[in-house]
C-alpha cells in the first residue's frame, strides 16, 4: 500500500558539458512492509517471515532474545565473520545493502548469497520506503551521518513495533554510531565485544583489524622499515587520467621476481605494458589491481632482471632495501631498458581469498606472517590466537589494508582447508586458487533433471530423423564415460560419402534460463584434475543420459556432409537425430580394427574410409598454414586405492586420434559458417588471435643458436620453418622448438560476433581457418550449449528464448566462459604438478634433459619422461653465482665450461622435502661435471641426498600442455 | 530470461581485462531498477501507479479543464469548443485540433524551442486522431473543437498523460464520447513487466509498449511498442499494459465522481 505521503528527492548533476540539471525523483513511502519477524502480530500475513519468535544464540552479552542489527560498515569489513552459521536473525537494512553495493560488488555478492540462505534467517528490512522508518536528511547533515541515523530509526522502530519482546542489538564499529544508540537508549556493540562472549577463538581470528592510525614519524624512529610514497587521491588520479599524466592499467606480478611487475595498459596508444620494478615503485600494489601509473622519464627506466628472486628468507624489510638499493639496481650488461612506470594509486582491488600456510613465528606471538599459495601475492600479516593448531594445516586468509609503514599487507584469517601435505587439501588448495566451482549440485538444479527410468516418447521420435539403423561408433580415451562426439561414414550411390558427426544433444535436457543452465553457465566448463573430475553437468547427464554409450539409444544433433572421394564437401546438413551407437571405442581399439586387414565388417570399413578422408582434410589445412604446435603430455596412472601416482606413461598420439579431431573441426567449422549466417550479430564463435610479431623473438633467438632461421609473419611461414629446422643428431630439438612456438601464442578465446566489427578478426591462427566455434563437447563446455541452442533456433528444431538473440548477454557470459576455461586449464596442470612431486616424493633419480632456458642466474632444464621443466639455479653454497651469463649469446660459463640453450645434460630429481610447509622438486646438475657445482650420480641403492646446497630448490613449472583447439 | 533482442544498443567496447568472472554480478546488478525484494527505485511495485491527482475546471475561460499530475508530470489541458469552425466545407463531422506544448523549463534541461519540433507535431497528430475515434464527432456537424495541452513538468513519456488529462478536459467540457479513453506505458525489465514507467525508466534500453484504449468497450485506440520485442513477452506487456489502464480508468472515474458530487453539493 503507497501511503499519500510522497517524497521528492531533488539533486543537482552537472553533464558531460558542463550544463547543471536539476533532477527530482520521487519516492513514495509505503505502509505495506513486513518487519520479517515471526513474534509481530500487526504485520501482513502471507508475507515471508524468516526471523525466529525464539533466539537463542548462547551469547551472554543480552540475556533476552534478540535480533541483530547491522550496519554498513560491519558488512563491508566484517562479511567474513558473518558468513559463520553461528550468527543467524540478522536484520540487513535496504540502505546497508544499497551503500554495500555502491562499495564492493564482491561484497555485495557475498551478503547477498547469505541472505538467500533461509537457515540463516537473514531478512533485507526495507527502511528507505518504510513510513515508520524514513528519515529525511537534516540540513547540513552529511549522507554517513543520515544513513546511520537512519539504521538506529531502524532500531527504534523494531523495539516499538515487537513491544519489546525481543531487543535489537545494533552491531557497529563506528564509536560515534554506538554513543549516539546508547544514548537514544539502544543496545549496541562492536562486533568484537558482541562475538567474544561466544568462545570461538577462530571466529576472532576473522575480524578484521581496524587500520590503525599509525605515526609515520615514531615508525620510521622504530623500524628501519620501507615507507611507501601515499597513494594520490582519486579525484586526482581521475584528473591525472583525463589530461594523460597517469595511465589506468590491470597490474600483473611477476611470478619470478617478486620485486618486478607489468601493468597492462588500457586506452593508450602510446604504451601497451609498462614495467614496474622495486619496492616504491610498486607502491603496494597487488596482483589483478586495477592501478593508476605514471610513465617514469626515460633515464629513468629499469631493465628488467633476469634474475629469478623468492622472497622467502627476510623477515626483516632491511634485507629487501639493501638488495633494493644495492643489489637489483646494478644495471646488467643488457641495453634493453623497457618503458617503466610508477605506480600513483590503487584504482581497484581485486583482493580475493589466498589459500597458503603461516610462516612459523615465536611462540605466543599475536602476529604471524602468511606465505600464499600463488607466488604473485605477497606474504600478509595476520593476526591469530590459534598459530599452534595452524601450524601444519593450509589456511585461508584474506587481505584488509596496507598501510604506508609496512612491509606486508594486513589480513585477517577466514578458515582452515587442512593437514598440509594431505592430497586432499592440496586439491582442495587447487581449487579454491583457481576459482572452480566444485560444490555439490543444489538441490534446484537437481529437479531439473528428467526422471528415471528415462524413455522415448512418440513426440521425440517425431522430431528427430531416425539413424538408429547408421553404423555409428564413437571413438574417445579409455575410461571415458563422458562421451560426447560419434562418427558415421558410408558410401552413395554416386560415388561419393557420407560422413557424419554426431553430438550429444544436451540442450535437450538443459533448458534455457533453468537452475541446471544457470549453474553450468556459471561452471563454463568440466575440470578434470589428475585423479578427480569437477563436472559442469550433474552425472546422469554427463555419464549417462547424454553420453553416446555403445549399443543405446541416445539424442544427438547432427552434422552430415557429402563428401567426394578426394575430400571435397559437396554438401552440409543439419539436423536433430536419435542415434544408437554400434560401439564405443578406445583410441587404441579402433586403431587396432582399422589397422586390422582380416576384420573388413561395417565399422572397419566405414574406419578406413573416415581416416582416408580425415587425411586428406588434414593435409589441406597443414598446407593452409596449420600449426602443429608440440606439449609433452604426461599422465599418471594411479593407484585405484589411494589414486596415489604409481607411474608416467607419455600420452601416445594414434592415426585415430586425429582422425576423431579433424572431424571435429570440420564439424565445428561446418557450424560456425552456419550460426555466423543465420545469427550474424550475436553468434557465439572462438577466436585465436595472430600474435604480434615481436611474440616471436624468443623463438627466432633460440633457432638461430643452432643455424635456423624462423620466419614468422603468417602462420604459413611459421609453419614451414619450423617444419625445416630439424637436427638429425638432435631428435628432441625440433619438438623443443615447437614447445617454444607454443608459448608465443595469444590465448583463444570465445567472443560474440556482434562485438567484432571486423569479420578478419574472427580467424583461428592456430587452425588456420577463418571461423570457428566450438560445437563437439556440450557435456563438458558451456560454450558448446550456446552453439548448440543457435543452431537449433535457426534450423527450427528447438524453440527461441529472449537472451538467444541478446548479444550482451552472450558476451558476458563468453567471458566467463573464457575466464573459467582458462582457470580449469590451470588448475589441470596445478594438479599434475601435484602428483609429479607425489610420484618423485620417495624417489631419487637420475634424469636426461635438455637446457630450455638460460636465464641470468639459472637454466630452465626440461625433462621430457616428465614433461617437466625445472629451474636450476646457478649459486653456490653462499649463493654466490657460479655462472657467466652472456646475454647475447644466451649462454652461461661455468668453470670454463659454457652451457649453450638445448643442450642436452643430465640431472638428479628429488624432492625437498627440508622445508614441510613447501615442498618442492628439485634437481642437481649431474652431466656436464663441472667442479664444485655437479653431483655425482646417484647409485642404486643410495637413499641419502647429499647435502649440497649450492643447488637451491625450485618450484617445478609444468610445460603447458596446450592444444590449438 | 532477461531483456529479449536489443539491437538499439551500441556495441559496447569491450574490456581489456577480461578475466574477471562477471556473470553472476552483472545478473544482479546489471540494471537495478526492480531490487531483489521487488521494489522499483522510487518505492512501487511493479504493478502500481504514480500518484494520480486531478483539479477541474482550472481555466474558467474555457469550456473544460483539467490539471492533473501524474507522478512528476505535471500539465494542464483544455478544451475550447465545439465552435463554428471556418466553413471549409460541407462537413458533417466536427474536426479536432490539438496543440501541444511544452514550457522551457518543464525537463531538467532548458528547453529553447518548446512547440512545434518533430516531436511536438507527432505528438498533436496522435492525440487527434485519438480523439477522432473517441468523441461522438457527428453530433457537432461543421463545427471545430481545439484541445490545447500545456506540459508544466515532464516526467518522462508525455502522451499518455496527455490523452489522460485530454479525456477529463473533455468529460469537463461535457462533449459526449464513447468512452474514457485511458493510456499507460507498459515496460520490461529484468523479466519483469512494470508498469507506469517514469522517467529513469523510460530512459533504459529496454522494451516498451504505450496502450491507449477504451476501457468500458474493450476497444484497442492506439497501441505503439518501437523495440523488438519476442512474442512471447508481447502478449505479457499487453496484458500489464491493459491492467494498468484498468487502474487508471478507476482513478479517472473517481475523480470526475468526486467532481460531480462537489459541483451538486455546491448546487
Amino acid at each position: 500500500m503507497i501511503d499519500d505521503t510522497r517524497r521528492l528527492n531533488s539533486f543537482l548533476r552537472k553533464t558531460r558539458r558542463g550544463h547543471v540539471l536539476k533532477i527530482t525523483h520521487e519516492l513514495y513511502l509505503r505502509t505495506d512492509i513486513t518487519c520479517g519477524s515471526n513474534a509481530c502480530q500487526q504485520c501482513i500475513i502471507g508475507q515471508t517471515t524468516l526471523l525466529d519468535k525464539h533466539m537463542k544464540n548462547g551469547n551472554n552479552l543480552i540475556s533476552t532474545g534478540h535480533y541483530l542489527l547491522v550496519d554498513t560498515n560491519i558488512v563491508l569489513q566484517q562479511v567474513d565473520v558473518l558468513e559463520d552459521p553461528l550468527l543467524t536473525n540478522v536484520i540487513v537494512p535496504q540502505i546497508v545493502l544499497d551503500e554495500v553495493r555502491h562499495k564492493s560488488l564482491a561484497i555485495y555478492k557475498r551478503i547477498r548469497s547469505i541472505i538467500a540462505i533461509p537457515e540463516r534467517k537473514f531478512f533485507v528490512f526495507i527502511n528507505e520506503f518504510n513510513k515508520n522508518t524514513f528519515v529525511l536528511r537534516k540540513p547540513g547533515e552529511s549522507p554517513n551521518d543520515r544513513n546511520d541515523r537512519a539504521i538506529r530509526k531502524i532500531a527504534q522502530f523494531y523495539n516499538e513495533h515487537l513491544k519489546q519482546q525481543i531487543s535489537i542489538v545494533l552491531l557497529t564499529d563506528d564509536i560515534a554510531n554506538r554513543d549516539l544508540a546508547r544514548q537514544e537508549g539502544l543496545i549496541a556493540f562492536s562486533l568484537k565485544e558482541y562475538i567474544s562472549t561466544f568462545n570461538r577463538p577462530e571466529l576472532l581470528d576473522r575480524l578484521v583489524l581496524k587500520e590503525e592510525s599509525f605515526d609515520l614519524e615514531k615508525d620510521l624512529g622504530k623500524r628501519k622499515e620501507i615507507i611507501f610514497p601515499e597513494h594520490v587521491s582519486v579525484s586526482e588520479v581521475q584528473r591525472g587520467i583525463k589530461s594523460g599524466k597517469y595511465l589506468q592499467g590491470t597490474f600483473q606480478a611477476s611470478r619470478e621476481n617478486y620485486l618486478e611487475a607489468n601493468v597492462f595498459v588500457q586506452d593508450s596508444e602510446k604504451y601497451n605494458q609498462l614495467f614496474v620494478q622495486g619496492y616504491r615503485n610498486l607502491n603496494r600494489a597487488v596482483h589483478d589491481d586495477i592501478v593508476a601509473v605514471e610513465v617514469l622519464p626515460e633515464q629513468e627506466w629499469a631493465i628488467p632482471f633476469s634474475l629469478v628472486i623468492d622472497d622467502k628468507d627476510d623477515d626483516q624489510g632491511d634485507l629487501v632495501i639493501e638488495q633494493e638499493e644495492t643489489g637489483l639496481v646494478v644495471q646488467g650488461v643488457s641495453s634493453k631498458r623497457t618503458s617503466s612506470c610508477r605506480i600513483v594509486a590503487i584504482i581497484k582491488r581485486n583482493w580475493r581469498q589466498y589459500c597458503g600456510i603461516l610462516q612459523e613465528s615465536l611462540p605466543g606471538a599475536r602476529f604471524h606472517l602468511f606465505l600464499p599459495h600463488e607466488r604473485r601475492i605477497p606474504k600478509i600479516r595476520i593476526e591469530s590466537r590459534q598459530a599452534e593448531e595452524l601450524k601444519n594445516s593450509r589456511v585461508m586468509v584474506q587481505i584488509d589494508h596496507w598501510p604506508r609503514s609496512s612491509r606486508y599487507p594486513h589480513g585477517h584469517f577466514i578458515k582452515t582447508l587442512g593437514k598440509l601435505g594431505d592430497k586432499e587439501t592440496e586439491n582442495e588448495v587447487i581449487l579454491a586458487e583457481h576459482d572452480i566451482l566444485h560444490h555439490e549440485f543444489p538441490e534446484a538444479v537437481l529437479d531439473c533433471l528428467p526422471k528415471l527410468p528415462w524413455t522415448i516418447t512418440e513426440e521425440d521420435l517425431a522430431n528427430r530423423v531416425d539413424l538408429r539403423d547408421f553404423c555409428i561408433v564413437s571413438i574417445d580415451p579409455p575410461g571415458c564415460t563422458d562421451i560426447d562426439d560419434a562418427l558415421h561414414c558410408r558410401s552413395l550411390e554416386n560415388g561419393n560419402f557420407e560422413c557424419g558427426v554426431h553430438i550429444a544433444d544436451v540442450t535437450h535436457f538443459v533448458r534455457p534460463n533453468t537452475a541446471l543452465d544457470l549453474e553450468a553457465r556459471e561452471r563454463g566448463t568440466t575440470v578434470y584434475l589428475t585423479d578427480r573430475r569437477i563436472d559442469m553437468l550433474p552425472v546422469l547427464l554427463s555419464g549417462n543420459l547424454c553420453s553416446l554409450r555403445g549399443g543405446e539409444e541416445r539424442f544427438a544433433f547432427s552434422v552430415r556432409w557429402e563428401i567426394t572421394p578426394d575430400a571435397k564437401i559437396v554438401n552440409t546438413i543439419f539436423h536433430k537425430s536419435i542415434i544408437k551407437s554400434r560401439s564405443a571405442m578406445t583410441y587404441e581399439q579402433a586403431q587396432a580394427i582399422k589397422d586390422d586387414s582380416g576384420i573388413n565388417d561395417e565399422i572397419a570399413r566405414s574406419l578406413r574410409r573416415l581416416h582416408s578422408i580425415a587425411a586428406q582434410l588434414r593435409q589441406k589445412r597443414l598446407d593452409k598454414g596449420a600449426l602443429v604446435l608440440e606439449s609433452s603430455e604426461v599422465r599418471f596412472q594411479l593407484d585405484t586405492e589411494t589414486h596415489d601416482p604409481l607411474n608416467v606413461i607419455n600420452k601416445e598420439l594414434r592415426e585415430t586420434n586425429w582422425l576423431v579431431e579433424e572431424f571435429m573441426l570440420l564439424a565445428n567449422i561446418s557450424v560456425a559458417e552456419k550460426i555466423y549466417e543465420l545469427f550474424p550479430d550475436c553468434a557465439c564463435l572462438r577466436k585465436h588471435p595472430a600474435p604480434p610479431i615481436s611474440n616471436f623473438d624468443p623463438l627466432v633467438k633460440a633457432a638461430e643458436t643452432k643455424g635456423f632461421q624462423v620466419k614468422a609473419n603468417t602462420g604459413k611461414e611459421l609453419a614451414d620453418s619450423l617444419d625445416q629446422a630439424i637436427l638429425s643428431a638432435h631428435p628432441y630439438f625440433n619438438t623443443m622448438l615447437r614447445m617454444l612456438a607454443t608459448r608465443c601464442m595469444m590465448q583463444a578465446v570465445y567472443f560474440c560476433s556482434g562485438f567484432e566489427s571486423d569479420i578478419k578478426s574472427f580467424e583461428h591462427y592456430g587452425l588456420a581457418t577463418p571461423i570457428y566455434t566450438h560445437f563437439t563437447s556440450p557435456i563438458r563446455r558451456y560454450a558448446d550449449v550456446l552453439v548448440h541452442r543457435l543452431l537449433a533456433a535457426g534450423i527450427n528444431a528447438d524453440a527461441t528464448f529472449p537472451d538467444l538473440l541478446n548479444k550482451r548477454v552472450l558476451q558476458q557470459i563468453c567471458n566467463n566462459l573464457n575466464y573459467r576455461h582458462r582457470m580449469a586449464q590451470y588448475a589441470a596442470r596445478a594438479s599434475v604438478d601435484l602428483h609429479t612431486q607425489l610420484f618423485f616424493k620417495n624417489m631419487n633419480t637420475n634424469e636426461d634433459g635438455y637446457v630450455f632456458a638460460v636465464r641470468k642466474n639459472a637454466l630452465q632444464i626440461l625433462l621430457p619422461r616428465y614433461g617437466l621443466e625445472t629451474t636450476l639455479f646457478l649459486r653456490d653454497k653462499d649463493g654466490k653465482s657460479v655462472g657467466e651469463f652472456h646475454e647475447e649469446e644466451s649462454t652461461q660459463t661455468i668453470n670454463n665450461l659454457t652451457i649453450h640453450m638445448f643442450d642436452p645434460v643430465t640431472v638428479q630429481i628429488s624432492v625437498d622435502s627440508n622445508n614441510i610447509q613447501r615442498q618442492r622438486i628439485q634437481i642437481h646438475l649431474v652431466k656436464p661435471f663441472i667442479d664444485g657445482f655437479s653431483v655425482a650420480p646417484i647409485v642404486k641403492n643410495k637413499t641419502t641426498i647429499d647435502e649440497i646446497d649450492n643447488t637451491i630448490t625450485t618450484p617445478v613449472k609444468r610445460l603447458k600442455v596446450k592444444s590449438s583447439k | 530470461m532477461s531483456t529479449p533482442m536489443d539491437t538499439s544498443s551500441l556495441p559496447i567496447k569491450n574490456k581489456s581485462n577480461q578475466l574477471t568472472s562477471t556473470l553472476t554480478t552483472d545478473y544482479i546488478v546489471g540494471s537495478d531498477l526492480i531490487s531483489i525484494e521487488g521494489y522499483r527505485q522510487d518505492g512501487r511495485k511493479p504493478n502500481e501507479l504514480r500518484h494520480f491527482r486531478v483539479s477541474f475546471n482550472v481555466v474558467p475561460d474555457a469550456d473544460g479543464s483539467c490539471y492533473m499530475e501524474h507522478g512528476n508530470c505535471k500539465l494542464l489541458a483544455t478544451i475550447y469548443g465545439p465552435y463554428e469552425g471556418e466553413s471549409r466545407s460541407n462537413q458533417e463531422q466536427a474536426i479536432i485540433t490539438c496543440d501541444f506544448s511544452m514550457t522551457s523549463y518543464c525537463v531538467s534541461e532548458r528547453r529553447l524551442r518548446t512547440f512545434g519540433d518533430m516531436k511536438s507535431q507527432r505528438l498533436q497528430m496522435a492525440i487527434q486522431r485519438v480523439f477522432q475515434q473517441a468523441i461522438i464527432t457527428e453530433t457537432y456537424p461543421k463545427s471545430q473543437i481545439d484541445i490545447y495541452l500545456k506540459i508544466l513538468q515532464s516526467d518522462g513519456n508525455d502522451y499518455s498523460p496527455c490523452v489522460n488529462a485530454t479525456t477529463l478536459a473533455f468529460i469537463n467540457a461535457g462533449i459526449p464520447m464513447k468512452d474514457f479513453v485511458c493510456s499507460s506505458t507498459v515496460g520490461y525489465i529484468q523479466n519483469k513487466c512494470i508498469i507506469d514507467l517514469n522517467q529513469q525508466e523510460e530512459q533504459q534500453k529496454s522494451p516498451q509498449l504505450t496502450l491507449t484504449i477504451m476501457p468500458q468497450r474493450d476497444d484497442i485506440v492506439a497501441l505503439t511498442c518501437e523495440s523488438r520485442v519476442h512474442h512471447d513477452i508481447y502478449n505479457e506487456m499487453l496484458d500489464a499494459a491493459t491492467r494498468a489502464n484498468l487502474q487508471l480508468f478507476d482513478l479517472m472515474k473517481q475523480a470526475v465522481i468526486n467532481q460531480l458530487k462537489t459541483v451538486l453539493h455546491v448546487l
